[in-house]
């Protein structure tokens, strides 16, 4: 088969990572790509200075850092560069102590709905602990703690949710990339299987719901 | 007294010397006649398609966005049941974009290795080293970030394709029966491209050459039919229509002109659909998930109101 089977109906962990990759981040550079107005050494040099021109993104951002003044660039290039100490990543607004704080709260009150958290936050989250955990100006584990937290309150709720796997629909909001990610195989297969069955049923044995529906 | 200048400013805003001509004149009116302006405005937004609505159309085309479109159209390929339409045209620019960065990669690393021949000759003036290697660092990095770039839209490309081919495999005694019949709503061309029509052709050849020698020979004659539907078991393997899948709703691009969208009472925009087995009316609000059959959102999806997750 061109695609391996266990690709064949969800995406691995990696692929969602790589979606994830695509969203846009604050970070700090801490080199300066901004052209002087009048460069001096426009002689035998000059021209050497390498533009940065990408396929997927705006250059603009990338061509006119100035160290030290947040600019917004792809979540993969701020990687890039952090690898390199060239840049410190902005956490986003919602990882600090006291939005999860908050967000846990919300959690644990309404106990039938999760709370909106954006759709990448856990990948964004294990991203930036790897890789950029010197740039939180809260302490990391506590940070650590708190996503872990939230993740275990809202998988007793998914646990719970899954009593109501019917035949026809669920609604699922704010639920993250990667958690419909685990749950696709799992939720998609039984659905099916419990509509195979109330299908058969409708068609053996229901002549007369067949006719209802005709009506 | 609140008067509501939003739709003043976003005609001041707007770039069009025939709007900017007439709303100029709108600035300095008092609040009687600008109300009567806003209501005015309004009315004749819903009764026709306004500037702004034609303007949607035709968003130009931007690799950013082709790059983005083309990430959905992997993300609904990988989780769709059946195969979807190709965006020939949009692969293509992907195509010829990959092609280009790589020649523009490869001269800029011509760049590199010539200035370090020329620094090896000891060409450089002393005052200008320190400049030098700053330029030297600032210039491997855009080349290290592009050459990554690449590898990423590749890799979608690649992803995308292989698994439009497992579902050719797949579907192919299908496919041939769609391209044999001729009565579908959409022709085979429109569905795959050129190479993959080769693919599909070729590969079914092989694989029906296989069957033939090695069973369907010692069968009698009337059991030697691949694609036979008569028999207790359907040997055409169609794709799972009902099969269920994630969707998010996001919507139309302009919530005015779309007929489908309905808006509830608190102010939440959503679509009505029915499923016919259990007589249900779901109400898709625009912004969240939903677990729901393929069928029901098909069209839906063919309009890109919701996308595939």
């Amino acid at each position: 088969m061109a695609l391996p089977a266990h690709l064949q109906e969800t995406f691995s962990p990696e692929e969602v990572q790589f979606l994830v990759e695509e969203e846009t981040v604050k970070i700090f550079p801490r080199i300066t790509t901004r052209q002087k107005r009048r460069d001096k050494n426009r002689g035998a040099y000059g021209d050497v200075d390498t533009k940065w021109s990408m396929l997927t993104t705006e250059n603009d951002n990338l061509n006119n850092m100035v160290a030290m003044r947040s600019t917004e660039v792809k979540l993969w290039i701020a990687l890039l560069l952090k690898q390199q100490n060239k840049c410190s990543i902005v956490a986003p607004s919602w990882l600090t102590l006291r939005e999860l704080n908050r967000k846990i709260q919300q959690e644990t009150n309404n106990s039938d709905r999760f709370c909106d958290l954006p759709w990448n936050w856990l990948v964004i989250a294990n991203v930036l602990f790897a890789k950029a955990a010197d740039d939180f100006h809260d302490p990391v584990h506590e940070l650590r703690s708190k996503v872990q937290d939230l993740r275990e309150i809202r998988q007793t709720k998914v646990l719970k949710g899954l009593k109501q796997l019917n035949a026809s629909h669920l609604q699922l909001d704010n639920l993250s990339l990667l958690e419909i990610n685990e749950l696709r195989p799992f939720i998609v297969r039984t659905m099916d299987k419990l509509r195979e069955i109330h299908d058969s049923a409708n068609t053996d044995g229901g002549v007369v719901d067949g006719d209802e529906e005709e009506i | 007294m609140d008067i509501d200048i939003d739709d003043i400013l976003a005609e001041l805003d707007r770039d069009t010397t025939a709007v900017a001509s007439s709303s100029g004149q709108h600035g300095f009116l008092d609040a009687n006649s600008s109300m009567q302006h806003v209501t005015q405005t309004t009315a004749f937004d819903s009764s026709l398609p306004h500037a702004n609505n034609l303007q949607k159309d035709y968003s130009p085309v931007t690799p950013e966005q082709d790059y983005l479109q083309l990430l959905k159209h992997w993300r609904n390929e990988r989780c769709a049941p059946e195969l979807l339409p190709l965006p020939k045209l949009l692969v293509s620019r992907m195509l010829k974009r990959i092609q280009d960065q790589m020649e523009h990669i490869e001269n800029i690393s011509m760049g590199f290795l010539e200035h370090e021949i020329l620094e090896k000759d000891g060409e450089e003036a002393i005052g200008q080293n320190e400049y030098q290697n700053n330029a030297l660092n600032n210039g491997k990095l855009p080349l290290l970030c592009m050459e990554a770039e690449l590898e990423r839209v590749k890799f979608v490309m690649r992803s995308y394709l292989r698994c439009r081919l497992n579902k050719i495999d797949k579907y192919s005694l299908y496919l041939r029966q769609l391209g044999d019949q001729g009565i579908n709503l959409i022709s085979l061309d429109e569905l795959m491209s050129e190479q993959e029509l080769k693919y599909h052709a070729k590969h079914s050849v092989i694989l029906l050459k296989l069957l033939n020698n090695s069973i369907l020979r010692h069968m009698p004659p009337e059991l030697q039919a691949i694609n036979d539907t008569e028999g207790s078991v359907s040997m055409i393997e169609e794709p799972n229509w009902k099969k269920f899948v994630f969707i998010y709703v996001n919507g139309p691009a302009n919530v005015a002109d779309d007929p489908q969208l309905q808006q509830s009472e608190d102010g939440k925009y959503y679509y009505n659909i029915t499923i016919p087995e259990f007589d249900e009316i779901v109400e898709l609000t625009t912004g969240s998930i939903y677990v729901m059959r393929y069928d029901i959102v098909k069209d839906l999806l063919r309009d890109g109101k919701v996308e595939l997750i």
